[in-house]
């Protein structure tokens, strides 16, 4: 059976492009194959020929006859007359062929059991050959219809159980070809409930859809595969792309804030490109590896930030539960996020364009002295002290600057994302260009983004399919010193500069500020004068091969690279002051970071009668990651000309310095569910994974889980009801791991250090860490119940999940006895305790003029750390410190809750010299009184206690969407109860020591004499001494409860009669604003600030203050 | 599949770092030793760095401006977690195990008793020097002559501070006939460093609390031993001792130096901070009144003030002069950066206090008589005016307790941050002197737990050794 070919007649450049893109899949496949070293047909197939005088055609019936191969080719080109002689015996095609065709125009290609013949060059010879099937297509057509009779563009249509399909048009026309032995198509429309319609004889089918709330069909992606929603046994969240879109998307984890129970996002700070602090049900580790793991489009990816483009995203899949995790099990103790990009649909190419722009401002502008309070403050201070007291005159020439003004500023944001995709049924593809630039409310601090991304799937033949996603991302980060207080710091020194301080000294230089040994310039010459950029290129590639070897049976080959290079860019002026020489500083640094992951799994679906379904997934993975980096440093230079681009001019060079870490983990897990009745679910999952970081005997792990569900709403009592579509009752069991330490800690170190003799700096050699071979994985065992209920046709849908996790062998840098020669090692320690209670609640409502949506979801989350382990005597330690980045003051004490404000309690004030001085000798009237916890009648550090309780009692989000005719209001309510922040501020801001600014408040209730209601401290020149200000106390604590209005947005959609007449599918406009309304009792700048260079949760030290902002923006698909 | 089993290969879960050198491949040349007693130098200048703390706590020292815990040590109320404790632990026990290291690797490597020997000199003066500075600071402490290999080996006890000055003194006695003549780097140890910390060495432990007087003659006789060496002789311009970069006077014994911008000495702030940095080290009003006339160690070494060339006042308080880098000064560079540039070299040991040491030890051996050529030679440097003897005159006709508080006295003012402040109140058991200066600003008296600092937090929840005294005594 010869086939005939026509020559491609449809010659749309376009389509024509997807078919070389495909051609060009085909030949890494094909080179792939060979390197998997599967034989194709034509490496194995053999023939024997003894034909001597015969036609062409002839010799290719009994080729064709002998064996699977059969000739392609179109007649007028190939002359299957001509007469041949050919012997072979037990040859391959590939010896046959060259014979055969001797002496002759024709080229030939073989492509499996595919014989092409044709006198063209090749190359287009073989575009029309991959889009050969074997199969008679049948075309149907029809329209898709809502329950009004209007049509519904954009409607998915689908040969059921395969990718293959195309959307409605304007009118909601469709036309597919489908394969003969195709059953039936699958209508699906985002908020409808999906049809199938068997196909019959029927060449129109026409479809009317109706709405739905919260498909059980909807299909959950998890680890390594996916499950329909209904068949899920863990806790897993989803967060749809409808609730991605209602907030201006610039920042995937920023979106996942109060979307989801269990999850608690803080934002840390308002400064563009910041990342996020994530707990997925609290924290479980003290290495700080608490962040989830992210998947990206099955690729699993070690940070996440600003840097990628969330316009791309699909859906975000939360997996909670150690049912869920534990397939992830040595990264999956913090939780995972999976995030599914955007693919291309079958049909008409779509071309999006969203565009956004805006404005952003400081949120809040702190209540501070101006110049005649604050030089009253100084007035007051002298007067008492002895000092000498302003003159009218004098004050008449200071200046009245407020320094929140100079220092913020409005700032703008654009954004524009462009998507291009579609394809046919065998070659689909999706592509998007975004660009993002947000400025800062401080001058150089802006954040500018582009990213691209190609996701591309073809469908080889019937049993293969080949994924590719490769995206590509530049982030510019300009990224001044924003971070704590003092050095410059410039949301410190925009708070605490006097407002009597100039900006620029008589010199015409900027003023620095005097009030703190380690001060800097003020906060406007620093914005100027500073400069620090990080620029990160960013590659995550991966493809995926997947060979349906026989029914439900499969295998895909995943490989994948997350290649990131960084680079930062330093440059302080000369004359600025920030602890450095002051001389101009320039440094930069490289580090490139590569990742490459490859995952090898292979799925087995089978049922036995309808009533039993199993499905078993078997993974084997092996990932490595590399760090490499360089840096350099000068200062001295004598001119500010070359920055950071030319080190050698500086005359002071530091010494270059480099670095390189790698580790590599690999991995074997399975996954086995079964399912009876429809009713009864079981899944089973295992991970046994091997990492480089550990000790010798150490180095692998068991992670397994267990959950079952039941689906009570299968059960005849329950379905006769009637108005409970859904009720499931889950719980699962099981433990994940984590590895969140640096490599090499179990190795003995010697490391080099710098001696320096007369001739100046050396190299030396100390030892730093010695052998420690029994360092092991850290465990996270978890264990949940929940239930998910639907009701009136999933109208009102409720989730709620209690869980208990507990992590042990905590991996902690524990404190050794100096006297070792070490200050610590990286050992398993003690033991972590989350539980708690979580659930979402929503409603749908279905039908009617107005749709509204709501969602709500709350969470209560309490910690605890359960062990400290014991220390070298075997005494059970009760407190350890500095367990995280920047943590000496948090320190851990067994039975509370990890990582709080340990410090002094604050006791009113003194009222007289007599009282202060028989307590706190040095204090006098008007000074904190310090609490005398032990009685002992002596001040000290035994007076200290623990604080804060920086864990809210619960967190909540709401998103809510009330829909008319074409416009939408959306709103999103965020909010945390019941927690503490360490406002470190206070102790700068309400401490008037006439050096610094301070608050009105302060000021206002200060204590002025005995008997005196004020509360906070008199003024003083010695309100700057070691207790009221640098140790830390009661006064620091601030309630952080609040109630925010995260983001509303109103829109506005064009009628469709309208857009048809301009050509354009859809075409919506809305404004949005962001932080506009916000209820707390919270002083500082926001209460979802918290210290970026650490991992306490809540420890506000002066961050970057969160902004405000409105946009406007345009989303048009044509 | 091929890469199914080729991921079975448990090599790829080895780890072969490429970024420091483990013990194994260490330890086998002259050179690798070499390297090793050269990063010891790294504790040496941070021990030395820490000299302000310890002199923080001197009578003649006013409180101190900063706000971090010094104050509390002033005032005679520390805690165990107070960083300068934890530091005065840690860096000499750092030495002592990365001693301990060289010496046992040396067994198993065969360079030649000359190389060895030289080696092992060197790791064992290092060694003594800083148990010398422990024993002195803790008392009785943990005392490690092997090194450290597991976290099982980390728990040592309490050995009895004799001990420990047995092994410093046997140590350093190893060293005095090991050592090189002369070092082959500037800053790093040679024969008459051990001589001069010997000399140092029995003077302390000739009083409190081992009070083993015979050592007195033993002190002296090195301390002559090394003013008697053609190899010092001292500065004639006190001034000239100090600022420093990098090169020994005639006077230096041993210094630790300092090289920016990795290594600063950030003594110049600790002792006259610009601006508004805070000062640890602030001489008393009674200080400053009770040098002798002409003396040059007050008037060059403690400034009122400063005005630079501009005109400008840059400092108004009163301050050591021994680390202040005056260009920083004229260059009103800003306080912050000030702290990074400071490269001046610090005495850990020098040639007028082998004077003093010869003085103090021949006064208890022999009586005043033979001890005032010593004290008097360190005087008539100090005149402003060399031929003038009414300024800073000699001394004489003094009795054994007079001349006791002379030569004392006369540490003060010659080795004011230097370091020696709080050792030679705790030998000569003079706390009181600071109760007197600063009466009630003590938030706890002074009492016999002030005999030892206590023993940092960390080593206390690690190892099994009883605490110190605590300060107040509850």
């Amino acid at each position: 059976m010869k086939k005939k070919f026509d020559l491609w007649v449809n010659s749309y450049p376009f389509k024509k492009l997807i078919m070389e893109l495909k051609i060009a899949f085909l030949l890494i496949l094909v080179s792939v194959s060979n390197l998997f070293a599967i034989p194709t047909y034509s490496q194995i197939a053999k023939v024997s020929l003894d034909m001597e005088n015969k036609s062409l055609e002839q010799v290719m019936d009994e080729i064709e006859r002998q064996s699977e191969f059969y000739f392609i080719f179109n007649q007028k080109q190939i002359d299957v007359g001509r007469i041949v002689s050919i012997q072979s015996e037990n040859q391959l095609i590939t010896a046959i062929l060259p014979e055969l065709f001797k002496g002759t125009n024709v080229n030939y290609v073989v492509l499996n059991r595919k014989i092409l013949l044709t006198t063209d060059p090749l190359e287009n010879r073989l575009v029309s050959l991959a889009s050969e099937d074997e199969q008679q297509l049948k075309r149907i057509t029809g329209t898709v219809t809502d329950k009004n009779g209007a049509p519904l563009p954009g409607t998915n249509v689908f040969v059921t159980g395969t990718s293959q399909g195309t959307t409605t048009d304007m009118a909601g026309k469709y036309s597919i070809e489908v394969p003969d032995g195709a059953r039936s198509l699958t209508f699906s429309f985002v908020g409808m409930e999906p049809q199938t319609v068997v196909i019959g004889a029927l060449t129109q089918i026409n479809v009317t859809m109706a709405e739905s709330a919260f498909g059980l069909d909807e299909v959950i992606v998890i680890g390594y595969g996916t499950v329909k929603k209904s068949d899920l046994t863990g806790s897993v969240s989803s967060i749809s792309p409808k609730s991605l879109q209602q907030a201006v998307p610039f920042d995937v984890t920023r979106s996942l804030q109060g979307k989801a129970s269990g999850v608690r996002v803080n934002q840390k700070s308002g400064r563009p490109g910041e990342d996020v602090i994530i707990r997925i049900r609290g924290g479980n580790s003290l290495s700080g590896g608490n962040n989830p793991l992210y998947v990206i489009d099955g690729f699993p990816v070690d940070n996440l930030g600003a840097d990628f483009n969330p316009e791309d995203i699909a859906s975000i899949e939360i997996l909670k539960d150690a049912s869920a995790t534990a397939i992830y099990g040595s990264r999956g103790a913090g939780g995972v996020v999976l995030i599914t990009t955007k693919r291309g649909l079958v049909g008409k190419t779509q071309i999006n364009y969203h565009g956004s722009t805006g404005v952003q401002s400081l949120r809040k502008k702190i209540d501070l002295l101006g110049k005649n309070d604050f030089v009253a403050m100084q007035n007051e201070i002298a007067a008492k002290e002895g000092g000498s007291v302003l003159t009218a005159a004098q004050i008449a020439a200071l200046p009245d600057n407020d320094w929140q003004d100079l220092t913020y500023r409005n700032a703008d944001i654009q954004s524009h994302q462009l998507s291009v995709s579609g394809g046919n049924q065998d070659a689909r593809f999706y592509s998007s260009i975004n660009y993002l630039n947000q400025e800062g409310i401080i001058l150089n601090s802006d954040f500018a983004r582009i990213s691209m991304r190609v996701n591309g799937d073809i469908r080889l033949n019937k049993k293969m399919t080949f994924k590719a996603n490769i995206s590509y991302t530049n982030a510019v980060n300009h990224n001044g010193n924003f971070a704590a207080d003092g050095w410059g710091a410039i949301p410190f020194q925009a708070i605490v500069m006097p407002p009597t301080d100039a900006i620029l000294d008589a010199d015409g230089k900027f003023t620095v500020f005097k009030g703190t040994p380690w001060g800097g310039n003020n906060p406007v010459g620093y914005s100027q004068l500073d400069k620090s950029t990080g620029t990160l290129n960013r590659n995550v590639n991966n493809m995926e091969f997947q060979y349906d070897i026989i029914k439900g049976l499969s295998l895909r080959i995943n490989a994948g690279v997350d290649f990131n290079n960084n680079t930062t860019d330093s440059y302080s002026k000369i004359g600025i002051s920030n602890g450095g020489p002051g001389t101009g500083q320039a440094s930069k640094s490289m580090n490139k970071s590569y990742s490459f992951v490859n995952e090898n799994i292979l799925n087995y679906a089978f049922n036995i009668k309808e009533s039993h379904k199993f499905n078993a997934t078997a993974v084997m993975a092996y990932q490595s990651s590399v760090w490499d980096q360089i840096s350099g440093s000068t200062s001295g230079f004598v001119s500010n000309v070359f920055e950071d681009n030319n080190l050698q001019s500086g005359t002071k060079p530091n010494p270059p310095a480099s670095s390189y870490t790698d580790s590599r983990l690999i991995s074997y897990l399975g996954r086995f569910n079964y399912t009876l009745l429809g009713k009864y679910l079981v899944t089973l999952t295992g991970r046994y994974d091997g990492s480089s970081k550990f000790g010798k005997d150490n180095k692998y792990a068991f992670f397994p889980s267990a959950a079952i569900a039941w689906r009570m709403s299968e059960e005849n009592f329950i379905k006769q009801l009637g108005w409970v579509s859904d009720l499931k009752l889950r719980a699962s069991f099981g433990k994940a791991g984590n590895q969140a330490i640096s490599s090499y800690q179990t190795l003995d170190r010697l490391s080099t250090n710098v001696p320096v003799f007369g001739t100046g700096r050396t190299v030396g050699f100390v030892s730093s860490g010695f052998a420690n071979q029994s360092l092991r994985w850290e465990t996270t065992q978890q264990a949940d119940i929940g239930v998910d209920l639907s009701l009136f046709d999933n109208r009102i849908r409720f989730v709620a999940d209690y869980y208990r996790k507990s992590t042990t062998d905590l991996l902690y840098n524990a404190t050794l006895p100096p006297s070792s020669g070490y200050s610590s090692s990286t050992r398993n320690v003690g033991e972590i305790q989350n539980k708690g209670f979580e659930f979402e609640l929503s409603y749908n409502s279905i039908g009617g003029p107005v749709r509204w949506e709501t969602a709500l979801n709350m969470s209560f989350n309490r910690g605890i750390v359960a062990s400290l382990g014991t220390d070298n005597n075997g005494n059970v330690i009760k407190r350890i410190d500095s367990p995280i980045g920047g943590g000496n003051w948090f320190p851990l004490f067994l039975g509370e809750a990890p990582s709080q404000l340990y410090g002094f309690v604050l006791d009113g004030i003194y009222q007289t010299d007599a009282e202060a001085n028989a307590m706190e000798p040095g204090k006098k009237a008007g000074d904190y009184k310090v609490k005398d916890l032990d009685g002992n009648g002596i001040i000290n550090g035994d007076d200290q206690k623990m604080l804060s309780h920086l864990e809210p009692k619960f967190i909540f989000g709401m998103n809510q969407s009330i829909s008319f005719k074409g416009f939408e209001l959306a709103f999103q309510i965020v909010g945390s109860y019941g927690n503490e922040i360490v406002n470190e501020f206070n102790k700068y801001y309400t401490a008037m020591g006439g050096k610094w600014n301070v608050t009105q408040e302060a000021w206002d209730n200060r204590w002025t004499g005995p008997g005196s209601a004020g509360t906070y401290a008199a003024p003083s020149s010695h309100s700057t001494s070691y207790i009221t200000f640098g140790a830390p106390s009661t006064l620091w604590i601030e309630p952080g409860s609040f109630l925010r209005f995260k983001d509303i947005r109103l829109s506005y959609s064009i009628p469709e009669s309208f857009l048809r007449k301009i050509k354009i599918s859809a075409l919506s406009l809305y404004l949005s604003g962001t932080n506009l309304i916000t209820w707390t009792n919270y002083p500082h700048y926001d209460p979802e600030a918290s210290w970026t260079s650490s991992a306490v949760n809540g420890w506000d030290r002066g961050v970057y203050p969160s902004m405000k902002s409105v946009i406007c923006g345009i989303q048009i698909t044509f | 599949m091929a890469l199914f089993t080729f991921w079975g290969c448990e090599d790829l879960l080895v780890e072969n770092p490429k970024t420091f050198i483990s013990s194994a491949n260490f330890y086998k040349s002259a050179g690798d030793f070499e390297a090793a007693l050269k990063g010891q130098y790294v504790a040496v200048r941070n021990i030395n760095l820490q000299k302000d703390v310890s002199d923080v706590f001197a009578d003649y020292n006013d409180r101190p401006e900063s706000a971090e815990q010094t104050g509390d040590f002033w005032k005679n109320n520390p805690s165990s977690n107070f960083w300068a404790i934890r530091y005065a632990w840690q860096y000499p026990y750092s030495i002592v195990n990365n001693s301990n290291l060289i010496l046992e690797a040396l067994n198993n490597v065969d360079l030649g008793d000359a190389v060895e020997s030289k080696i092992e000199a060197e790791a064992k003066f290092l060694r003594a020097y800083a148990y010398f500075n422990l024993v002195q600071f803790f008392g009785d402490i943990p005392l490690r002559t092997s090194p450290v290999t597991s976290i099982a080996e980390t728990k040592a006890p309490k050995a009895p501070q004799s001990d420990v000055y047995d092994l410093i003194i046997s140590d350093l006695v190893f060293a005095e006939s090991n050592l090189p003549e002369n070092a082959s780097d500037v800053g790093r140890v040679y024969k008459e460093v051990a001589t001069a910390l010997l000399a140092k060495v029995y003077l302390t432990s000739a009083g409190f609390p081992l009070n083993k007087t015979a050592n007195f003659a033993l002190a002296k006789a090195k301390a002559v031993e090394v003013i008697n060496s053609v190899k010092f002789s001292l500065v004639s311009d006190y001034a000239g001792i100090f600022h420093q970069v990098r090169t020994y006077t005639s006077e230096s014994i041993w210094e630790a130096m300092f090289s920016i911008p990795a290594a600063f000495n950030n003594l110049h702030v600790r002792t006259a901070p610009t601006g508004s940095n805070t000062a640890n080290l602030m001489p008393t009003e009674a200080f400053i009144n009770s040098f002798p006339v002409g003396d040059r160690r007050k008037e060059w070494g403690i400034k009122n003030g400063y005005v630079n060339a501009k005109g400008h006042t840059i400092i108004t308080r009163t301050y050591y002069n021994k680390f202040i880098v005056e260009k920083f000064f004229e260059d009103e560079l800003a306080a912050s950066s000030a702290e990074q540039n400071c490269e001046y070299s610090v005495p850990i040991l020098r040639l007028a206090e082998m004077y003093l040491i010869a003085a103090e030890a021949e006064k208890e051996v022999n009586g005043p008589g033979g001890a005032y050529q010593y004290i008097n030679t360190v005087r008539n440097r100090a005149r402003i005016d060399k031929s003038n003897p009414t300024q800073v005159p000699d001394l004489s006709g003094l009795s054994k307790d007079s001349f006791r508080d002379a030569v004392l006295m006369e540490r003060a003012w010659e080795l004011y941050v230097e370091g020696s402040a709080w050792f030679d109140l705790k030998r000569t058991q003079t706390f009181n002197k600071v109760q007197v200066a600063r009466g009630s600003s003590l938030t706890v008296p002074i009492g016999l737990y002030n005999n030892t600092w206590l023993i940092p937090d960390f080593e206390i929840s690690n190892n099994n050794i009883e605490q110190n005294p605590s300060y107040g005594g509850k």
